[in-house]
């Protein structure tokens, strides 16, 4: 590793908060690997939608699969093929198989599930039956 | 042949701030072989046009910028990520040659090719008269 010091003559007060940010992040990488891939949800009243980074993943090689509230994504990140001889100088990136299951705020019913996958971030939207949408009350005049 | 090869790709540090944005330090393998390397980093949710790699005196540096991705109308109801732009910056060995580096974009990895230098030819240096 290569450590100028170049970095720290720059006037930026927030250069060494950054850099010990992201040194911890480092460590927590290594010490409690996190769950892949790493998921948002995001609700509203009528859907959820989930979305999940899986870079290098190709789109096939993605099993989504939904039974009542359970979401689960499965496959395979794939690692690339080194060509004879070639030596690895670095190698950060994970590979191998994964599987999650995500639990939704409802039971969904799989023929409302649309998933897209646009530069390594899988979406996946998941439309709330009506049976299960919060329903609001009318007060009638007496 | 391999053992010959002093190709040097450090990552070195960068003292750059990012428009109040999240700056990621993207994944990244590399590979060496006899043309030359390969480098291959993690940038999820950056789209090829948002890329920007550049090379200054020996430094390579590879920008991505994010576009967030946040469904309209909907609230955040659990978070494993938060997005944010990438930057890396790597030195490179003067045997690899900056003019021949290609770029290519897939399902979030950019892939970085990088030719090794033509050897340097024997030159001769002729002895002016006075």
């Amino acid at each position: 590793m290569l450590h100028p010091a170049s970095g720290l003559m720059t006037i930026d007060p927030f250069a060494l908060m950054r850099r010990v940010a992201r040194d911890m992040d480092d460590v927590m990488r290594r010490v409690a690997p996190a769950a892949f891939p790493p998921v948002n949800v995001w609700q509203n009243a009528d859907a959820a939608v989930v979305t999940a980074e899986l870079p290098g993943v190709e789109p096939g090689d993605i099993e989504i699969t939904v039974k009542d509230n359970v979401l689960t994504l499965r496959g395979e990140r794939k690692a690339p093929e080194a060509a004879e001889g070639a030596v690895w100088r670095l190698r950060e990136r994970g590979f191998g198989q994964f599987a999650r299951a995500i639990r939704l705020p409802f039971r969904a019913d799989p023929d409302k599930v649309e998933a897209r996958f646009k530069d390594g971030v899988l979406r996946i939207a998941i439309q709330r039956p009506e049976a299960d949408k919060p329903r609001r009350i009318e007060i009638k005049a007496s | 042949m391999t053992n010959e090869i002093n190709a040097n790709v450090a990552p070195v540090e960068s003292g750059q701030t990012a428009r109040g944005a999240i700056v990621y330090r993207p994944l990244t393998d590399i590979v060496e072989a006899e043309g030359g390397l390969t480098l291959m980093m993690e940038m999820p949710g950056v789209a090829p046009e948002d890329v920007e790699i550049s090379v200054d005196r020996g430094v390579l540096v590879v920008r991505g910028r994010n576009r967030p991705a946040q469904p309209e109308n909907f609230a955040l109801a659990w978070s494993e990520y938060a997005e944010g732009d990438y930057e890396r910056a790597f030195s490179l060995s003067e045997d690899l040659d900056p003019d021949g580096i290609e770029a290519r974009m897939r399902a979030g990895v950019l892939t970085l090719t990088i030719p090794r230098a033509k050897a340097a030819l024997p030159r001769r240096i002729e002895v002016k008269p006075e």
